[in-house]
């Protein structure tokens, strides 16, 4: 199998991470900070130095502000329900995804969407500008469209935000472990990562990383500390990290850290963008193929691109490009938004998605099996 | 040489305390009290040094304290 759904979750993990799993079963079998053994004490000192590490690769402060949440949706919830009281506005993109979308509407926050251009950040950053009110609380906005590819001006907006004093929160699904990001010269308050994706780390684990407190908790329970309190603590990560945490993943996600670090973050990604833009070229010579982009630039855009088949749904691409043994993902990517800017809500998208595995043979039989559709 | 028990507010802050003593040079060490503080069960930096200093740093790092006690 030819795996391009890297943008659902990395589909090769590197050994180190899977060992880092495994070890982590065998020597780290005590719950961290619940109990005064040594085996509870090595636990919970494994999962301090991963806060630690965490924090370093992202420019943040404080190792106490990285929270382990169950994955990035649920990162992204504890931000918006935790920090916009009722009646406070907020201002998302045009190209978010449905985490961050069904939460807004859910907690009917009045917001406003600007409008992300796939060719030019000012005219973006424009849009945000127009679109902070007086009452404005919050921005929150992906990092990368995880159906475009297309980059947000993230340092950008968040020297907007500092401006106008404005919380900024980045969901950075799909440009963590990708791209780089400096939550401190950035000016990002809150950072959402999913570390199964860019990070290369297991499934089933988040990280929220908070530079300024939140307010109220979507969970509540057992912290190991202040137990005779019923009130859920003040101080991060206990506040948010009600139960036990995932203590396998979160080794794994340290390995991830190592891995991307060690091969190097943006070797990487050059090495996905020049992919990228070898199918983009390539796809542009085929007339039976609608792009929905420009040709993607270094730094604007994520390996992520979108195409479909003139007279075929994506389904229907993306199941026979199943049977030729590609994994590519079809549909609407649990991103209305984005496919209502592009004009594709009724038959979706094809999007395929690389990372450090993939190669330019791969490509190039994926290339050979669009031109095949009849 | 007094030893002291500093309470903190979590395992984390617990931690991280107890790391920063230690690179001033510190001969520190973690314990977990199941009862003591006002609150509860908590983490407690074993501190066997001068405490004023030391309180000093911990408070400077931001580190919640919830009680210190001279350990018997």
């Amino acid at each position: 199998m030819i795996y391009f759904d890297n943008a659902a979750t990395t589909g090769k993990k590197p050994t180190e991470v899977i060992r880092a799993v495994d070890g982590a079963l065998r020597e780290l079998s005590a719950n961290p900070g619940r109990s005064g053994h040594n085996a509870s004490l090595k636990t919970a000192d494994a999962v301090y130095s991963v806060r630690e590490k965490t924090a370093e690769f992202f420019g943040a402060s404080g190792a106490e502000n990285v929270v382990f949440t169950l994955n990035c949706t649920h990162s992204i919830n504890c931000v918006i329900k935790g920090v916009l009281k009722k009646g406070e506005h907020a201002v998302t993109s045009s190209l978010e995804h449905n985490s961050v979308m069904r939460p807004l509407i859910k907690e009917e926050i009045p917001f406003d969407t600007a409008y992300v251009s796939l060719a030019d950040d000012s005219l973006t950053l424009r849009e945000f500008e127009r679109k902070i009110r007086p009452n404005t609380r919050l921005v929150i906005c992906t990092g990368a469209s995880n159906v475009l590819g297309k980059t947000l001006p993230i340092a950008e907006i968040g020297a907007l935000c500092r401006e106008r004093g404005v919380l900024f929160a980045v969901d950075a699904a799909q440009i963590a472990g990708v791209m780089p990001i400096n939550m401190r010269q950035m000016n990002i308050d809150y950072l959402c990562v999913a570390p199964h994706k860019g990070l290369y780390a297991p499934m089933g684990i988040g990280v929220l990383i908070c530079q300024k407190p939140i307010e109220n908790t979507i969970i509540e329970g057992g912290t190991g500390t202040n137990s005779a309190e019923l009130v859920q603590p003040e101080g991060l990560p206990e506040r948010l990290e009600s139960g036990t945490v995932n203590v396998p993943e979160i080794m794994g996600l340290s390995a991830g850290i190592d891995y991307v670090k060690g091969v190097g973050i943006k070797k990487i990604y050059s090495h996905e963008m020049k992919l990228i833009r070898y199918l983009y070229k390539e796809l542009s010579k085929n007339d039976r193929v609608q792009l929905y982009t420009p040709e993607p630039k270094d730094g604007l855009y994520a390996p992520v691109l979108s195409f479909n088949v003139y007279g075929k749904t994506s389904a229907e691409v993306s199941q026979y490009l199943n049977d030729k043994g590609i994994a590519v993902r079809g549909g609407l990517h649990c991103a209305t938004s984005a496919h209502r800017q592009i004009g594709t809500l009724d038959i979706g998208a094809v999007r395929v998605s690389v990372a450090a595995f993939n190669t330019p043979a791969e490509i190039t039989s994926l290339i050979k099996a669009i031109k095949q559709i009849k | 040489m007094k030893k002291y028990v500093i309470t903190t507010g979590s395992v984390t802050y617990a931690i991280k305390g107890r790391d920063l003593l230690r690179k001033h040079g510190y001969n520190v060490k973690i314990e977990r009290i199941a009862s003591g503080a006002s609150s509860g069960c908590g983490y407690s930096i074993i501190l066997n040094g001068e405490l004023e200093e030391a309180e000093s740093i911990l408070r400077n790092a931001g580190i919640k304290i919830l009680e210190i006690n001279e350990k018997m």
